[in-house]
């Protein structure tokens, strides 16, 4: 059975008025958002900065509540799910903003085993604490690290800390917020390999969102790009990277820096000139008409609709023959 | 790209010049060695890229030179900017370099921007307080710089407070104040890690041709190795807090010449690498600090150890002209 699934989802903000009389309106981030994830599977999201990621990630798991659409988890709308705390548990989150997202008064030790406490109530101390120098160990922080507090870590080291406390009760879903971006890639290696060996034994389903398009390339099973808050692009992962299909995930692939000094100082002039589109004056047409280089009067005008352009492959562009 | 001034034509007097500086921490469980022991020059306009383990001392080094140590952390050692030892400054004296001469961009925006404060309020403050420009002067210089580091629609967002912004965009807004500050040198502790590539490209740029410009050297810490190829004339990279090896940028990726560093290029996940079950790693655990150590710090994980690794410490040596390396196997080969 399908593990979450988002129907139609439109995500907002309530900003204040301009005006000193305007009322507060609602400032529509995400919009239209369709996607169905089963159990063992990881959807890689990909897309501009601002576009809305981590939008869509709170809303979810309901850490903010959608303005349109429905979000099911197990075929139930979460909207209606009686005890959504309780069952929360089994769906965790790995926020983009790793020391932020830390209780600057805990031990890692009590962060890491706080889980628990919803998960397996039944648990004594001892063993809590066990289990959370289990699962940082499993980061690659060893035991000493359990009686530090966050302020004593390096940015990686807090990073993977949000990591251990999103592992530690087995959960059924990782919502993961540029979960890797400030290790070094030897440890980012072994995060992902350990994600994807829990997905292995146990199921585990893994919302993976990053800028790292190689990294998504390793993990993924789908690949989501998104942009202005709209996909432009839904496609099987390998198909994906084989021939990526709409104009701004090609782009995307052809500015992924490169490490070799030669190539990359060669490099003239850089990807993209053009307006970036706002969600406060959103464009009427593409999303990416401003900055696309095969943009055309059409593009400017109207919106090109996510449609199935391939078998399984889905894209947001006028131009696109499959 | 990056302003290359090579090595052999530094000027007798780097603008920048670590000397054996170590940064360590109390803790209930007893002292942890950060930063250890790190000598490191930079010439006015270079760029010098510092890339490590995660815990590797990156951050430290920055903070140590900022002042900015946290109060159970201690800095030794000498860091002489423009001949003056940052470390010896006052508090008043070292307010002045910070907002004149040496900029920071922090490694975690969110705790680093006031959350009170609109975020043009907050670029503008600096140009008020150190350049005596007038508020709005000092808001609209704001402004377009916020614009120049690809916001959209800066004008009306520069309203908005540091909450309202995408993670990507807060790191946008650090990056623009330091830049408004037109700084002799600029920390950056890994800027653009949430940005997409086609926006990175364009603030990496931006930041080269800044430095072209007033001449600013940068010391950019980073894991991402692409980036380094982009931007830096010079890499250290760092392990156990202590350099393991130092070289220009295309020396580094030609002849990677420590084990730890070519551990680090055989692990980078690459677009066109083939498919594997698992992603190749750095065997072992990294050291987690601790006190000191006699032998090399990337011993218990290197797979040409010698006997004497795990006792002697390899010294830091140039090994080749611009080039310096810290192991035994160097050592033994010359
Ligand atoms: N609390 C808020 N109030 C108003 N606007 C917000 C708020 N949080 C985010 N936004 C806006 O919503 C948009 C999407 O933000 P989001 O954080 O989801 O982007 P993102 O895709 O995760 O970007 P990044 O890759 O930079 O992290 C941005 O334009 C941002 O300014
Ligand atoms: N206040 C503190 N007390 C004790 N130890 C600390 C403190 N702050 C940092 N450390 C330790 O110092 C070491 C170096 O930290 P630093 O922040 O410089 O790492 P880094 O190289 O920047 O790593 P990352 O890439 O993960 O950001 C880490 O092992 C960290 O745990
Ligand atoms: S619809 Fe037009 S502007 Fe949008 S991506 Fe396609 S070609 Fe470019
Ligand atoms: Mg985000
Ligand atoms: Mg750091």
């Amino acid at each position: 059975m399908t593990l979450l699934e988002s129907r139609n989802l439109g995500v907002g903000y309530r900003i204040p008025g301009t005006g000193l009389f305007s009322a507060a309106r609602m400032l529509p981030i995400v919009h239209d958002l369709s996607l169905t994830l089963d159990p063992g599977r990881t959807l890689g999201v990909v897309g501009e900065s601002g576009c809305g990621k981590s939008t869509l990630g709170r809303a979810l798991l309901r850490l903010i509540v959608p303005s349109d659409g429905q979000v099911l988890w197990q075929g139930e709308d979460m909207a209606t799910i009686p005890d959504l705390r309780r069952r929360r548990a089994e769906m965790q989150i790995i926020f983009q903003d790793p020391v932020a997202a830390l209780d600057p008064r805990m031990t890692l030790a009590k962060i890491v085993s706080r889980p628990l406490a919803t998960f397996e109530p039944n648990l004594s101390r001892k063993d809590a604490r066990a289990r959370a120098v289990q699962a940082l160990e499993q980061v690659g922080l060893s035991a000493d690290f359990a009686d530090r507090f966050p302020h004593e870590l390096s940015g990686g080291q807090a990073q993977r800390v949000g990591i251990a406390r999103a592992i530690v009760g087995r959960p059924k879903l990782i919502i993961c917020d540029e979960p890797v971006s400030a290790l070094d890639v030897s440890i980012q290696a072994q995060v992902i390999n350990l994600l994807m060996e829990l997905q292995e034994k146990m199921g585990l389903a893994l919302v993976f969102i990053s800028h790292n398009l190689a990294v998504v390339r390793h993990i993924s099973h789908d690949v989501m790009v998104m942009c202005l808050g709209r996909v432009v692009e839904q496609a099987p992962r390998s198909e994906f990277y084989a021939r990526p299909l709409h104009p701004y995930s090609q782009a995307l692939m052809d500015a992924v820096p490169e490490p070799d000094p030669r190539r990359e100082k060669g490099r003239v002039g850089t990807a993209l000139a053009g307006e970036l589109p706002s969600v406060l004056n959103p464009p009427p047409g593409c999303v990416f008409a401003s900055r696309c280089p095969k943009a055309t009067d059409l593009c400017r005008q109207t919106r090109p609709e996510l449609r199935t352009v391939a078998p399984g492959r889905q894209a947001a562009c006028h131009f696109i023959e499959a | 790209m990056g302003c290359v001034t090579p090595l052999t034509q530094m000027t007798a007097e780097p603008l920048l010049s670590l000397q054996d500086l170590t940064v360590r921490f109390r803790l209930p469980q007893g002292e942890t060695v950060a930063v250890d022991g790190v000598s490191l020059d930079l010439a006015p306009g270079e760029v010098l890229g510092i890339v490590g383990e995660s815990g590797s001392g990156k951050s430290q080094i920055l903070y140590a030179l900022m002042g900015l140590l946290a109060s159970n952390g201690r800095a030794g050692g000498r860091a002489l900017f423009q001949g003056q030892d940052l470390l010896a400054l006052t508090e008043a004296q070292l307010d002045r370099v910070r907002g004149q001469d040496i900029s920071m961009i922090f490694q975690d925006p969110m705790t680093s921007l006031n959350p009170y404060t609109r975020v043009v309020d907050q670029l503008a403050e600096g140009l008020i307080v150190h350049k005596g420009l007038s508020r709005a002067d000092a808001r609209a210089e704001g402004v377009r710089m916020l614009d120049r580091v690809r916001i959209p629609d800066a004008a009306r967002r520069a309203r908005l407070y540091p909450h309202e912004f995408s993670g990507g965009m807060r790191q946008r807004v650090m990056i623009a104040m330091a830049l408004l500050a037109r700084p002799k040198l600029l920390l950056a502790d890994e800027p653009t890690t949430a940005l997409d590539v086609t926006i990175q490209a364009q603030v990496l740029d931006l930041m080269a041709e800044l430095g072209r410009e007033t001449g600013t050297a940068i010391v950019l810490v980073t894991h991402d190795l692409g980036v380094v190829a982009r931007l830096c004339d010079r890499v250290a990279v760092l392990y156990g807090g202590r350099v393991m090896e130092e070289a220009k940028a295309e020396a580094l990726f030609d002849t990677p010449s420590h084990p730890y560093t070519r551990g680090l290029l055989a692990a980078m996940p690459r677009l066109e690498s083939p498919l594997t079950p698992r992603l190749g790693t750095i065997p072992g655990t990294p050291r987690s600090g601790g006190g000191d150590l006699p032998g090399c710090p990337f011993a218990a994980r290197c797979t040409e150890r010698l006997d004497h690794c795990t006792t002697t410490r390899p010294v830091l040596q140039s090994t080749a002209p611009d080039r310096r390396s810290a192991c035994h196997l160097i050592e033994a080969a010359t």
